[in-house]
């Protein structure tokens, strides 16, 4: 069997900021490739105002440590990386945020190529090129200049995608992909990530839709269930 | 507690900073001497912290150099007349100018100007979820927001002084001129010259580079350390201002007694 990109054993989660945002006894494994749909059906008691979205991203980057368990990028813990190799793993992941994904004093242009530029991967010589074909895709003619708060949420949103997807990420996070798109935005978006999991990289989608759920599902993702606190293979069958 | 318990407590609580801080400009030293560590948004980073720190601080500095230089130039007529001086010597504005004034004015200045507004920067940053977005990316807030900054600004602050001493020498020559006190130019540019002993240029590069790399690693200190919340954004500014300032005169102070002591 192949390495795993991303693996979770047992791993219990908890947010630092916001204790009642925990996850427990999280287990699954993510090859290059292949997708993973975790549906967060928690209950609103559980959820926060505009951040209610189960820590599992940021556990995935290795941004907050499991109080149990383990989490493993690669095969690593990354607990047991140095700092500079934690934010050189994190140049091979890509991620559509959940809520709040740009840096607000960087040009969009700048804040999409900045991962990019920080960690060059060889594969992508002229990123600025490679964003402004895949912004044609949904009717742009490039990047438009200025920064996140002189764009609408949603062209924000495209961006993000394309920021996501544009190079060769051996793991690429979607949170709520859903958010804030019209359906034929949604479909390129879909369009681009099959050719990101064709090119090898694995998807992680993480999402409250239903609809979205079934979408990954038919395009070949296994899902899973968080209710409340608790982590659930789902039974394919019900979506 | 009692008043002195409470400032045995203050005094105790600044030199926990100490350390701290000396930490942060040593990590951003050695980050900024690896060459891997440096990529085009990151020099971006590093030359924008320049241009808004010094290029943009220039006509500032330029008009507040050019007023200490006619009062330098007062005072130092004063101290003349006293000590039966005939014309005004070079050395006389080499001490109360490069010596502590400059150096002292352009820190000031640089708190004022860039060091609030690093640290408000930082904590709207660490509010707004910023500094996450960063992290997740891979791009390390001590190597992408710190290291620049503090770099930049001690840049930032030795090109100022520079600029503000020769200002405030010319400013002063020429008004010293107009009264009838200052030599030949020729005369007055060696005095100066001579005037300066060996411990003057270490003494002006420490004055300038530490107390500029102190001022920004305080502000992205006391900016970053906030838990999140909108109202710590000035509390924060004014704690960074607060201290940078303290951490000025006490490096000030340091230095001179080091130096000349």
């Amino acid at each position: 069997m192949a390495e795993p990109i991303l693996q979770f054993e047992a791993a219990d989660l908890r947010s630092p900021d916001q204790p009642g945002r925990a996850l427990l006894d999280v287990s699954f494994r993510l090859e290059a490739g292949a997708s993973v749909v975790v549906q967060a059906d928690q209950p609103s008691d559980l959820r926060e105002e505009g951040d209610d979205t189960p820590p599992l991203a940021d556990a995935a980057e290795g941004l907050i440590p499991c109080d149990q368990g383990q989490v493993l990028f690669k095969g690593r813990d990354w607990r047991q990386l140095s700092p500079f190799d934690q934010a050189r793993n994190r140049g091979d992941i890509g991620r559509l945020f959940d809520f709040h994904g740009w840096v607000y004093n960087l040009s969009v242009l700048e804040n999409m190529t900045l991962a990019c530029h920080t960690h060059p991967s060889g594969s992508v010589s002229n990123p600025e090129s490679r964003i402004r074909d895949l912004a044609r895709r949904f009717g742009f003619d490039g990047v438009p200049p200025g920064r996140p708060v002189d764009f609408r949420r949603r062209e924000l949103r495209i961006f993000e995608w394309i920021r996501a997807l544009a190079f060769r990420r051996d793991l690429v996070i979607l949170e709520r992909p859903e958010l804030d798109l019209p359906l034929s935005a949604l479909d390129i978006c879909f369009e681009m990530a099959q050719e990101a999991r064709a090119a090898g990289s694995a998807l992680l989608w993480i999402t409250h839709d239903v609809e979205m759920v079934r979408r990954t599902v038919q395009l070949g993702s296994i899902a899973f269930v968080i209710r409340g606190r608790t982590w659930n293979r789902r039974e394919e069958t019900t979506v | 507690m009692s008043f002195l318990g409470s400032i045995g407590r203050t005094t105790l609580e600044r030199l926990r900073m100490l350390p701290y801080v000396t930490g942060l400009i040593c990590a951003s030293l050695s980050l900024a001497v690896q060459p891997r560590v440096w990529n085009p948004p990151l020099l971006k980073v590093l030359s924008r912290q320049v241009y808004y720190t010094a290029y943009q601080g220039i006509p500032f500095i330029s008009l507040i150099a050019a007023l200490v230089g006619v009062m330098a130039v007062i005072q130092a007529q004063m101290i003349s007349a006293m000590t039966g001086t005939a014309s005004l010597s070079g050395s006389v504005l080499v001490l109360i100018l490069m010596r502590e004034l400059s150096p002292l004015l352009v820190n000031f200045v640089m708190i004022g100007r860039s060091g609030a507004a690093i640290a408000a920067e930082m904590a709207s940053m660490r509010v707004n979820g910023d500094v996450k977005v960063l992290d997740a990316q891979g791009l390390d807030p001590m190597i992408y927001l710190v290291m620049p900054r503090v770099v930049g600004a001690g840049i930032s602050v030795f090109c100022l002084t520079v600029i503000f001493v020769i200002v405030a020498f010319t400013f002063g020559y020429i008004f010293g001129a107009m009264l009838g006190l200052t030599p030949a130019p020729s005369i007055f540019a060696h005095n100066v010259l001579m005037a300066m002993g060996k411990a003057d240029v270490p003494s002006f590069l420490c004055k300038t580079l530490i107390p500029g790399m102190a001022t920004a690693a305080i502000a992205c200190s006391e900016g970053l350390g906030i838990r999140g919340n909108m109202t710590e954004i000035p509390q924060a500014t004014t704690r960074a201002v607060v201290r940078a300032t303290l951490a000025l005169v006490f490096i000030s102070a340091l230095i001179s007694a080091v130096t000349y002591g």
